[in-house]
């Protein structure tokens, strides 16, 4: 009898030490794709930001290694679920979110309760910034590693892969995000441009018809140097510039010629400040900017900053 | 007389550009992915000539940070996100990287990742810590592993023994569980590679 006894305990206390053990030894553990965020939601590194529905914001968490959902009043997250890695471009459908997983160098497809469905074919070196067109039903998917964009419905299918214009202005040097707008069917490139040269050629934003033939440019020679995330309503392209802290108005004049419009924001931490700006999403009913600013962890909002003259 | 004073103030601007270029300590873009463009614009360009460490730490994740062009991303160190109880801080760019240049550690070699903000007297890299004044630092091998020497590692825990622990990681904590800079510790991964669990790009935190 005591020597049963005694082997139980030392089974016991050996299943103890082996899972202790296996604790102790667990490498740097991450989550499960899909996997609920537990604890207190707080924005850590936001990076790209997309619109869900109305009320509602979605945006990759680069310090989280998560997507999150936002309210759109208040700007703090009802939810996030993770990603296995570094999340960056996103981009929503009604049914479906897009998520380019820096680490996997994946595309991932999840339902819009953030489970996970699978993954469009392909792997993508870097895949910075995603955007969706619901009229074609495409999905546009910028790789800032292979400087290429790729074009495939929302099924996964290819549709063409843009490398950007082989001639002068629409030559991708180092292309960072990229937006579209669907009402003119075109691309818009954000794109350093030549670091390791002075910047010659300098930091533009590229523009492009979906078929990628090369439309136009705006330079950055005089004016910006780190463009990153876009976004275009109407006549109206906002870019924000990660040095700068600001976002940067233009407008379309014609097809080919664009104007200057102003800014949003300024350099810091505090309100109406931005510090590593990556992104903006413009509100079509409201015209209120929403801005992830990086460094200072949190989504800066400009109410009705899409209505600057 | 004027003849004799040409050549001797020509040879004064000389020697006086080469001492500013050859000086250890000058601003001198040495990998080619950092050139002088890179951070500071002449006539007009975007963007201030980087007058203070906010500013520079926001130009250098524009390429380091989410969404850069490089490959080698990284994050300033810091706890700003709530798991762990340990104190606020916060480590900017430049309170450990020159990034002019790469530097001389006292220990005859030099540092690898441009790890060394400051300089001393002799030109030997070093940090000015929070807790522990301003301290030599050593940085020239990534640790076993990445398949190089422990020595001169993130924390060597003075394996060389020169009686200063002096690795990029030790030479500045006090009050972490282990490597501190005023103890040897062989207990935690000693002249292993850190950033294995602790990366940069997660602000060293694991």
């Amino acid at each position: 009898m005591q020597d049963r006894t005694t082997k139980h305990l030392r089974s016991a206390a050996l299943a103890i030490v082996l899972v202790g053990v296996a604790f102790v030894l667990a490498p740097c553990r991450e989550r499960n794709s899909g996997e609920s965020v537990p604890g207190s939601l707080v924005l850590d590194s936001p990076v790209r930001i997309t619109a869900r529905g109305t009320a509602s914001l979605l945006v990759t968490d680069y310090g989280l290694n998560s997507a999150c959902e936002l309210d759109r009043v208040s700007l703090v997250p009802t939810s996030c679920f993770a990603i296995a890695g570094k999340p960056l471009g996103i981009a929503a459908t009604a049914d479906r979110i897009f998520v380019g997983n820096e680490t996997l160098h994946t595309i991932e497809v999840y339902d819009r309760n953030g489970v996970k469905l699978s993954d469009m074919p392909g792997t993508f070196s870097i895949p910075t910034s995603l955007a969706v067109d619901d009229a074609t039903g495409l999905l546009f998917i910028l790789d800032s590693g292979t400087r290429t964009i790729t074009v495939l419905t929302y099924a996964g299918d290819p549709v063409r892969t843009i490398t950007g214009d082989a001639a002068g202005n629409g030559m991708f040097v180092n292309p960072v995000a990229l937006a579209v707008d669907p009402v003119r069917q075109e691309i818009l490139v954000s794109d350093y441009g030549n670091v390791n040269s002075s910047f010659s050629p300098p930091a533009r934003i590229r523009i492009y018809t979906y078929a990628g033939v090369f439309v136009t440019a705006i330079s950055g020679s005089s004016g910006f140097s780190r463009p990153q995330g876009l976004c275009v309503t109407g006549d109206r392209i906002f870019v924000t510039d990660g040095w700068l802290g600001q976002v940067l108005l233009f407008t379309r004049l014609s097809s080919t010629q664009t104007a200057s419009a102003g800014t949003l924001g300024s350099y810091g931490d505090g309100p109406g400040q931005l510090k590593l700006p990556l992104d903006v999403l413009v509100d079509p009913s409201s015209k209120d900017v929403y801005v992830t600013s990086n460094s200072a962890g949190r989504i800066e909002r400009f109410e009705k900053g899409g209505l600057i003259p | 007389m004027k003849r004799a004073l040409l050549p001797a103030m020509t040879l004064v601007v000389i020697s006086g550009l080469a001492l500013v270029l050859l000086r250890p300590s000058a601003a001198w873009p040495l990998i080619a992915s950092h050139q002088c463009s890179y951070c500071h614009n002449l006539h007009g360009a975007a963007g201030a000539a980087l007058t203070n460490n906010p500013q520079a730490e926001s130009l250098c994740l524009t390429c380091h940070g989410p969404g850069g062009i490089s490959v080698m991303k990284a994050n300033v160190h810091s706890n700003k996100t709530p798991k762990t109880s340990f104190p606020a801080f916060r480590v900017t760019c430049r309170q450990c990287h020159d990034p002019h240049d790469n530097v001389a550690s006292w220990t005859t070699g030099t540092n690898i990742k441009l790890v060394g903000a400051v300089t001393s007297s002799r030109g030997y890299a070093q940090i000015v810590t929070t807790n522990s004044g301003t301290r030599y630092v050593v940085f020239q091998s990534r640790g076993t592993g990445t398949g190089q020497p422990s020595l001169h590692s993130f924390a060597d825990s003075d394996q060389d023994g020169n009686g200063y622990y002096d690795g990029v990681c030790e030479t500045c904590h006090t009050q972490t569980k282990y490597h501190l800079n005023n103890a040897p510790d062989t207990k935690h991964h000693t002249g292993d590679t850190c950033t294995s669990c602790h990366a940069h790009v997660d602000r060293f935190m694991k």
